[in-house]
């Protein structure tokens, strides 16, 4: 997997545009996401590069597969797909 | 306890509750911090909360920050912090105790905040700012003489 660190806007498209469990709520205003899931919000600052620590987190947390992450083309395809 | 012995400090979550005023603390959270790649990872252990920061101090500033609007969003969600109150998962407390102190930094973690969620009054519907979003200069042209 390439890379430690996935840009900033790379992060937020993938959560604005990858599919989510219907238990999974995400907003973004700025760089300050806030994910539900359950009826349990979480708001997090983000910065650019985001780690991969809290990617891993999206990830486990919140059904984010991480490999969307650093290949952004995947959920780029799969988006045009839905629409 | 004997002499010398160091006595453990028991985290504590703490909520007070006005009508819309809120009254929130936590004491002595452990929170770990680890390097990332070039930034810091900060995990809460008692309260599964998560921060980055390109340095020790702006991840524990988020951690602080983020964690204050999180509560704010739970308090308007809710109106109590019950939920928030959920332990890191194993890894991570793995992490913590496997962790060398040179390469990460171990804190306990306090905090006391205050949030008012009484709904700010409407303005009677005058808009306090300006109906568009630009403003146009527009140079004056030089009048013509005959």
């Amino acid at each position: 997997m390439a890379g430690d660190q996935v840009p900033l806007k790379d992060v937020l498209q993938v959560l604005k545009l990858a599919p989510t469990a219907a238990n999974v709520r995400i907003a973004i205003s700025g760089n300050t996401v806030t994910l539900v899931k359950d009826g349990v919000p979480e708001v997090i600052d983000l910065i650019d590069p985001v780690p991969r620590k809290m990617l891993r987190r999206f990830a486990y947390k919140y059904g984010i597969p991480i490999e969307y992450f650093f290949h952004i083309e995947m959920v780029i395809r799969g988006s045009k797909k839905r629409q | 306890m004997m002499a010398g012995e160091k006595k453990e400090q028991g985290t504590s979550a703490l909520h007070v509750t006005d009508g819309n005023k809120h009254v929130v603390g936590l004491k002595a959270l452990r929170v770990h911090i680890s390097p990332d790649g070039g930034a810091w990872f900060a995990q809460g252990l008692e309260v599964d909360y998560a921060a980055v920061g390109k340095s020790i101090d702006e991840a524990k500033n988020n951690f602080k920050s983020g964690l204050s609007k999180t509560i704010r969003e739970h308090l308007r969600m809710h109106g109590t912090i019950e939920k928030l109150l959920q332990i890191a998962p194993q890894e991570a407390w793995s992490e913590f105790f496997s962790a060398s102190e040179e390469g990460s930094l171990k804190l306990s973690f306090s905090m006391l905040d205050v949030h008012d969620l009484t709904p700010k009054p409407e303005t009677s519907g005058k808009k306090t700012a300006f109906p568009f979003d630009k403003i146009l200069f527009v140079e004056p042209e030089p009048a013509h003489v005959k």
